[in-house]
């Protein structure tokens, strides 16, 4: 009986051990904790490879003291032990033995705790409002945004969040409806929007890249389809973004499909939607009132949408799948041009966007069915199912194509 | 039922004669009930035994439940975009799984323990309070079936077992899931609180004599220490319950950010139950397997005042770390750095049981039953689970594995790893004491190595799953974040999945060998002492009498029934058995206890249960109904309130003669 | 055996039967009488047959014991309330019917509690032989619905005269009232359980008293109504003033205090002792005189004043124009504000901005009325 026992505690020392050397062999995952990208996530990784280390180790010599008792003092027939209740030296030296441990490790952990919690030398300040179930980022144009950054205006975006290298960006983040977490396993640890309540989170990237996370605070129905991505450029790239991203509106040239997108767009969407500087035929701006269809109050801003290549919280790629990894697995040097190329006519993901517009609660489980509204005070929770037709799609596809 | 007594058959009459007085043929149905062998008598029990049973065997069942939910989330999990369940129902099911297992499984399995075992450790006839026992009980079930009716009335909670506002109001789950989550475990509820302080009572004042607190069996002291736990914790979730049911149903704005109200409240109040509730979950399996070890190693615990004192001192620090589970949810970094010191000063406690274990079996004579088995995959997996919880008292790195499946991996190794591993320790060790009958060995060894393979490939990948950044409480996963290589999630979702299914065949093995102890003819009724055990429980018959002991024995040792066993050779300093368990018992049940004193059945207990589900069901749909409830609860407290706490002796059909004849009973005759 | 009362009810029964019968056949088409007439006999035969198989009552003359020991032959019937409440249930019921359904109501529930007892009685006192058993048994079975209702309306009464007591009187009293009289019943609770030889009527004397004492005072302060803050704010509707509206006496008075909100502030405007208004902000580390909110989102302003005077906080967001119809329109300025603020004090004042600031023609602003060039920039994105 002894061996296959045996067996077993090496295999999970081996377990342990497997989960030590992890980092070193973990590919691609874009969501690994322990492949940091910025000095945030360095801190933490610092810290807790040395802590997992010791785990480890101390979890080897437990275990192989269990196999070692198991093995040497298994019934033989020997006589029965002396009825022996414990040695004090024992018990105090292997209770000391692990205070001494935990004090080694308590040390850098307040540390840290307090290196991870500083803000005193921020460098830009970046709204991050979560709801069901996508994020939603503004860029205030007061103080240094404004005065280092070139931020005339706020920007309003969602899904991407777009911040300068080497920059400490303090995020501050809420919510509006339930609590939401926003987690950048690459660039730090997670924290959570809380509503009616303000909490920040230092981000800095150290390489131009696209790091990808997703909600980790259960947050109803569709809490798997809330992702989101952090995009580091490099500053002359992200001036490039910031130009853009505050660029006049240009409505599409008349008699073309997306002309006739437009006014789809004024119909249908722009009840929620915002298209910065659109304006309805006798030219007053359109400002979308969501809070009169949404319980959060809010939809995605859709002005720049195809310079972001996700949409829908982040779900879906707004690329195909080769434009998609030409993007991603872009190196340092050669992503920002790519990444500000956004979503060409070629590239564009035709299949997912078009059924997210013909059926969105289909594609993403949302609490949207018009018989239930009552339960809502009247109110959907995500985006309704619109019935358009095959044309009127393909209007809006056209349409939404130049949103960039 | 004692509100109707028949009056005594004969009645002096003026002049001093006796007449004979039919009485009114009315009152038999109103009779107290007296004992019989139907299904009659568990529902009118108020036997601490038998409601343990009861406790187990409800118990038992809705761990198939919760663990079928598991199955459900492992198979939607197996690969990318799952389609075995709606986005809705995995939030159900995940929800229940946890609710199911810590509220309807793994407590109340503890009860059963607790219930059975406490009163026979420490010499006692009963627990203070028989009929707030079987209250108790008959709440927890009615309370467990009522959540799971939600089932059929519309979908479960779907909030997480956690229940963070605002998520669980009504406009975020309108549903009617999570009121039946909240009227559930309110009802539940009272089964811990009455359960706690009806065990602290026995415990404190019912030992037998020379059984100092020093002395009592390691189980008993880690259930004392867990009532304790309780007597605290559950008035916390009780107002945070109270708080979400009148947000819920009396549009109270408790959580209301719009009315100025800060969700974090909630997180505070749950987890201020919530941290001390993991410690209500393993500390008895901790008790199981301190008496497990020493009896199957020959020896004594090793340094068992220092495993008791570690016991409560988790008791007490329990209390300072519950914001570790709130690391990421905005705390300043003061209080971060403060809880995570407090939850690394637990883990020194906590590993000092480790190590006892370890020394206790260092040196000893191990025999490799089943049950030393589990208790032996409870160390090593604990272990496992205790390191991963060190990293997790590690702030800065929490807050990348919180609420990923390394978390997911973690508590599964404490509470699956260790509660139930202990837990299925306990059913081995103390199977024979409870029915008779031994556990078949063999089918044992397949059911404990199913459950190690299968424990471990489920739950060992989700360390890597969440260090590789897969957060739970995810219906689906999608393969363009699965990453590539051996670590990519897809690989390990899958072993983990497959993992499950072992263990479900695992944990099947055990319930086939229960029928198969049980039916087959060739399992002969286990020996009076079958494992050559220390503790109390063991020196009585099998199954114990309802009284339990014949005769109270006087208490000289730790460990008392091992030391009537056992004695040192004063020169050799050999130990040599100088008594059998047989002759030890018969020793002690030669001068019997005289008139002793039981107390009896009563149909109070569940008519008061079963006004609770009744109140709550009237609460969610029709306040007419909620009145009525009302009007039966009073009635039956009130009943209950005049009832005696034993039945006179008229009360019942002629006793029937005692068996040995040796003594008198006033109790109910025993079916 | 066909008894004495048994003929007379087989006959009503036979009779009855026949009355159907003949019903049916002279009313063709009109079946309820005979249906009527059927239940009838129905019931009579039931009722012979129960006298048949009782004997009538009577008992068996060869049963010589029964003489002595049924329940006839013990005792007679005791003394009851039941005939005088049925009574006085029964004009209740009447004047009810007269006057208001309110008491019709009570009247009834009176009526079939009266009856219930007095039928319980009844039956309680030939249950047996034995008097001191009778007793019992009608309160085995009567206790468990008179004792929750009387205990349940004794409650009441203490609750209701309490909480009159306690809204009549000044906040400060009531709480100095309240200490007294648990300090004197526990002392006399005390004393009692120590001297258990203490007379039971004696004890239920003082405790009748104190509870005619209580529901009389509570009637009185009920008659004289509330305390006069109380009513002011009720008045002033205190709990829903929330908007801009004039400054009240009530609710701006007594508006100063400290609250216990600020981790959940999205800023705090802190109007300086020398008059200057600027915000501290999570996440900015200097005094800032603008700040962002997120549109559509619940957001709480902490409002500080460190000057001499009241003062209150006015957040401006904006207007709405109504469309009465007929062409005209209806501007309102859409305003949050804190009640007034005494030196030192602080209030909160939680807002949902639906609209950016950019759509709006006015800017959005913080300000303080009363203090000039107290302004904070609000920028709603």
């Amino acid at each position: 009986m002894n061996n296959p026992r045996r067996r077993r505690v090496l295999t999970l020392a081996g377990i342990a051990a497997g989960l030590l050397t992890l980092a070193g062999c973990a590919k691609d995952a874009p969501q690994d904790t322990w492949q940091p990208a910025g000095p945030n996530a360095e801190m933490i990784d610092n810290l807790q490879q040395p802590v997992f280390l010791v785990a480890g180790i101390v979890g080897v010599i437990v275990m192989a003291a269990v196999a070692w008792a198991v093995f040497r003092y298994r019934d033989r027939g020997q006589a029965i032990p002396e009825q022996t209740h414990g040695k004090p030296a024992i018990e105090i030296t292997l209770t000391i033995i692990p205070v001494l441990i935990l004090i080694g490790v308590a040390i850098p952990t307040t540390s840290t705790i307090f290196d991870l919690a500083k803000t005193d030398d921020t460098e830009m300040v970046i709204n991050v409002t979560g709801q069901q179930w996508w994020w939603e980022y503004d860029y205030p144009a007061i103080g240094d945004n404004a005065d280092k950054y070139g931020l005339s205006q706020p920007i309003v975006t969602s899904g991407q969040l777009v911040i300068p290298e080497n920059t400490k960006v303090l995020l501050r983040v809420t919510s509006r409806d339930v609590i939401h977490s926003y987690w950048i396993p690459k660039l730090n640890g997670k924290k959570d929007g809380v509503p009616g309540r303000v909490h920040l989170l230092r981000l800095e990237g150290s390489k131009p890249g696209i790091y990808a996370g997703q909600c980790t605070e259960f947050c109803g129905l569709s809490h798997s389809y809330m992702r989101m991505e952090t995009i580091v450029l490099k500053r002359a790239d992200f001036d490039v973004w910031v130009a853009n991203q505050l660029a006049p509106y240009e409505s599409p040239a008349e008699g073309t499909l997306a002309k006739e997108g437009e006014s789809l767009y004024i119909q249908q969407c722009s009840r929620c939607h915002q298209v910065n500087g659109l304006a309805d035929a006798e030219g007053n701006l359109i400002v979308s009132a969501p809070e009169q269809y949404v319980v959060s109050g809010a939809a995605p801003n859709l002005t720049n949408l195809m310079t972001r290549i996700t949409f829908a919280g982040a779900s879906w790629d707004l690329l195909t799948q080769q434009c998609r990894d030409d993007v991603w697995k872009a190196s340092a040097n050669e992503f920002g041009a790519k990444y500000l190329s956004g979503v060409s006519a070629d590239c564009l993901n035709q299949k997912d966007l078009r059924e997210w517009l013909r059926n969105s609660p289909e594609k993403k489980p949302m609490y949207v069915d018009p018989t239930k509204l009552q339960e809502t005070n009247g109110k959907y929770r995500g985006m309704p199912a619109l019935g358009l037709t095959e044309d009127q799609i393909d209007a809006l596809v056209a349409y939404l194509l130049e949103r960039k | 039922m004692a509100i109707i007594e028949r009056p005594s058959t004969e009645i002096a009459v003026a002049g001093g004669a006796t007449v004979g007085v039919k009485p009114s043929e009315a009152l038999g149905v109103f009779k107290r009930p007296a004992a019989s062998n139907s299904w009659r008598d568990w529902i009118v029990t108020v036997d601490h035994k038998k409601l343990g049973i009861m406790y187990g065997v409800a118990a038992f069942a809705f761990f198939i439940i919760g663990g079928v939910e598991a199955l459900l989330i492992r198979l939607q999990l197996m690969g990318p975009d799952g389609k075995v369940l709606s986005a809705d129902q995995y939030n159900q099911m995940f929800t229940m799984h946890a609710t199911t297992m810590v509220f309807l499984f793994v407590m109340p399995m503890v009860s059963a323990f607790a219930n059975y075992f406490i009163p026979l450790q420490i010499g006692a006839r009963d627990v203070a309070f028989p009929r707030i026992n079987a209250f108790g009980f008959w709440c927890w079930l009615f309370g467990g079936i009522f959540l799971n009716t939600s089932w059929f009335l519309g979908g479960a909670a779907d909030g997480g077992w956690f229940m963070y506002a605002p998520n669980s109001s009504t406009l975020f789950s309108p549903s009617h899931g999570v009121d039946f989550w909240v009227l559930g475990l309110q009802i539940t509820g009272i089964a811990s609180l009455t359960g706690a302080i009806n065990l602290i009572v026995t415990v404190l004042n019912m030992r037998a004599p020379g059984m100092k607190l020093m002395r009592m069996p390691i189980f008993t002291w880690m259930a004392l220490v867990v009532q304790f736990l309780l007597l605290f914790a559950m008035p916390v979730i009780t107002v945070a319950l109270f708080l979400l049911s009148f947000q819920r149903t009396f549009d109270a704005t408790f959580f209301d950010v719009a009315a100025g109200a800060d969700p974090l409240l909630w997180q505070h109040l749950f987890w201020i139950f919530g941290h001390p509730e993991v410690y209500i979950l393993i500390l008895p399996s901790f008790g199981i397997v301190s008496e497990v070890i020493p009896v199957f190693s020959k020896k004594p615990l090793f340094g068992y005042p220092i495993v008791a004192m570690s016991g409560a001192a988790i008791g007490f620090v329990g209390w300072g770390v519950w914001a570790h589970h709130m690391f990421a949810s905005g705390l300043g970094p003061v209080s971060v750095a403060v809880f995570s010191m407090a939850t690394m000063a637990i883990a020194v406690p906590t590993g000092v049981k480790i190590v006892n274990w370890v020394m206790t079996m260092w040196g000893g004579k191990l025999k490799f039953s089943v049950a030393m088995l589990f208790a032996i995959g409870l160390v090593v997996q604990f272990t496992i689970g205790g390191l991963s919880g060190v990293t997790h008292s590690v702030a800065p790195s929490d807050t990348q594995q919180t609420d990923t499946y390394y978390i997911v991996a973690h508590f599964h190794y404490v509470l699956f790893g260790g509660a139930i591993f202990g837990l299925f320790a306990g059913f081995y060790y103390w199977w024979p004491k409870m029915f008779r009958k031994q556990l078949n060995e063999g089918l044992g060894q397949w059911n404990f190595w199913l459950m190690v393979i299968g424990m471990n490939m489920t739950f060992g990948p989700m360390h890597i799953l969440g260090l590789q950044g897969q957060p739970r409480r995810m219906g689906v996963w999608t393969e363009a974040r699965a990453g590539e290589g051996f670590f990519n999630i897809g690989f390990w979702n899958m072993i983990a999945s497959i993992g499950s299914l072992i263990l479900a065949v695992g944990v099947l093995l055990f319930i086939i060998n229960i029928v198969y102890t049980h039916k087959s003819k060739r399992v002969p009724i286990a020996p009076l002492d079958p494992w050559d055990a220390r503790s109390l429980e063991w020196m009585t018959s099998s199954p114990p009498a309802e009284h339990n002991f014949d005769a109270i024995p006087a208490i000289n040792h730790l460990d008392e029934f091992f030391h009537r066993k056992y004695a040192e050779d004063p020169t050799t300093h050999e130990i040599k058995q100088v008594a059998t368990a047989e002759e030890v018992l018969a020793d002690m049940n030669a001068h019997p206890d005289e008139h002793i004193h039981m107390p009896s059945r009563s149909y109070w207990p569940i008519l008061v249960a079963l006004a609770l589900p009744i109140i709550c069901y009237g609460l969610i749909y029709n306040r007419l109904l909620m009145a009525v409830g009302a009007a039966f609860l009073l009635l039956t407290m009130f009943g209950w309130a005049m009832e005696p706490s034993t039945a006179p002796d008229d009360d019942f059909d002629p006793p029937a003669p005692s068996e040995g004849g040796g003594h008198t009973k006033e109790l109910a005759p025993l079916g | 055996m066909i008894t004495t009362s048994s003929k007379l009810l087989y006959g009503l029964g036979a009779g009855s039967l026949a009355a159907g019968f003949v019903w049916f056949i002279t009313n063709e088409g009109q079946q309820l009488g005979s249906v009527m007439f059927a239940f009838l006999a129905v019931a009579f035969i039931f009722m012979g047959a129960i006298a048949s198989y009782t004997r009538d009552g009577h008992i068996l003359s060869t049963d010589t014991s029964a003489h002595g020991s049924s329940a006839a032959a013990q005792k007679s019937v005791g003394r009851s309330l039941w005939p005088f409440g049925t009574a006085v249930s029964a004009g209740v019921t009447v004047v009810g019917l007269i006057s208001s359904p309110g008491i019709f109501k009570v009247g009834v529930a009176l009526l079939i509690a009266m009856l219930a007892e007095w039928m319980v009685s009844n039956w309680a006192e030939r249950a047996s032989a034995s008097n001191e058993y009778n007793i019992k048994v009608r309160d085995y079975i009567v206790h468990p619905l008179e004792l929750p209702i009387a205990g349940a309306l004794l409650l009441s009464v203490i609750v209701l005269s309490m909480s009159r007591v306690f809204l009549a009187l000044d906040k400060s009293a009531g709480a100095i009232v309240f200490a007294v009289a648990g300090a004197v019943i526990l002392f006399f609770g005390t004393l009692i359980a120590l001297r258990r030889d203490v007379n039971r009527r004696v004890v239920g004397g003082i405790l009748g008293v104190v509870l005619l004492a209580l529901a009389g005072t509570g009637v009185a302060t009920a008659l004289d109504g509330e305390r006069e803050q109380l009513v002011e704010a009720a008045e002033e509707d205190h709990f829903a003033h929330r908007g801009c509206t004039e400054e009240k006496e009530y609710s701006d008075k007594k508006a100063s205090r400290a609250v216990a909100m600020k981790s959940s502030v999205q800023a705090a405007v802190i109007l300086s002792d020398e008059g200057v208004l600027y915000a501290e902000v999570d996440g900015y580390e200097t005094a800032q005189t603008a700040i962002t909110l997120q549109r559509s989102n619940p957001s709480t302003i902490l409002f500080i004043n460190e000057t001499d005077d009241a003062r209150r906080m006015v957040l401006s967001y904006g207007k709405v124009v109504e469309d009465l119809g007929g062409g005209v329109e209806k501007e309102t300025a859409l305003e949050a504000c804190t009640s007034k603020v005494e030196k030192g004090g602080q209030q909160a004042v939680t807002v949902v901005i639906p609209k950016p600031s950019s759509a709006s023609d006015e800017p959005f602003t913080i300000t303080v009325p009363g203090v000039d060039g107290a302004k904070i920039d609000v920028f709603v994105p």
